[in-house]
């Protein structure tokens, strides 16, 4: 079948597809915005797509895993980091004769 | 993009409430694991080894070194706390806001405090000598601030302009 045939059988049988009402406006809102692109509207338009990303379930999975992980990690070197502190404070203190004496005398 | 912003948002509170709960959970068996007294010194001595990432050689040294500074440490704790005792009784006295007895106190006190701070400084210094370079360097920047009383941020290189 040759492009005039297909094209002849085509004009002969339009599809009936029922639009929403809203599909014009949507469409030219869109070749508007298209044809008025800004800095603003590229970063609002990456965000929404990246955004967009997590929504997908692999993503999201990976997304929610990693966070918890990270939390974790952060929560360990934080605690880690906690007891170096409380050992060295000890250890400035068990030396230091003047916070001995103070701290007895508070007991 | 709202399920998105929504899913971003629940693992971004996951997150914290990982690290909060990670924290919380590890302080609170800790302190039940680890002695919190300053007379137990073995815990000190260990973050001394970790930290400075001392060799045996090192600690055994650095080991005996505190022990026997610790009877040293002990008598002037001891006559610190009886010069506290007796400023607090002059002080309390009525009579003059500061009497002569007082005045001499508070001197015989400060002199007190510095023997303290000069004798830990001496320890510090001996403690150092046992450690390499690079070692000691770090731990008298640690204790130095601490035994002088002074900030650790003070820059002593401001006072060179």
């Amino acid at each position: 079948m040759n492009d005039d045939e297909l094209h002849r059988l085509l004009r002969q049988h339009p599809a009936q597809v029922p639009l929403a009402s809203s599909f014009d406006r949507e469409v030219w809102s869109r070749i508007e915005a298209e044809s008025t692109r800004t800095l603003g509207n590229l970063v609002a338009e990456l965000f929404e797509r990246t955004l967009g990303l997590f929504a997908r379930p692999l993503a999201a999975a990976m997304t929610l895993t990693l966070f918890a992980t990270g939390g974790l990690a952060l929560g360990w070197q934080w605690h880690r980091h906690d007891i170096e502190e409380h050992f060295a404070v000890a250890y400035q203190q068990a030396i230091n004769p003047l916070y001995r004496a103070g701290e007895e005398a508070g007991r | 993009m709202k399920k998105g912003a929504l899913i971003l948002l629940t693992a971004l509170a996951l997150g914290l409430c990982m690290l909060f709960c990670t924290r919380l959970m590890l302080r609170h068996l800790d302190t039940r694991a680890m002695p919190t007294e300053h007379g137990s010194r073995l815990p000190e001595l260990s973050w001394l080894r970790h930290s400075f990432k001392l060799t045996d050689a090192q600690f055994e040294k650095i080991t005996r070194l505190h022990a026997a500074y610790l009877p040293t440490c002990e008598k002037l704790c001891e006559r610190v706390r009886e010069s506290d005792a007796r400023v607090l009784h002059l002080g309390l006295t009525p009579g003059e806001p500061v009497s002569t007895e007082l005045s001499a106190a508070l001197r015989e006190r400060s002199q007190l405090a510095t023997e303290c701070q000069e004798a830990l400084l001496k320890h510090i210094h001996e403690i150092a000598a046992c450690m390499d370079a690079q070692q000691a360097a770090l731990y008298r920047a640690r204790m130095i601030p601490h035994a002088l009383g002074v900030s650790c941020c003070a820059n002593p290189k401001a006072h060179e302009h």
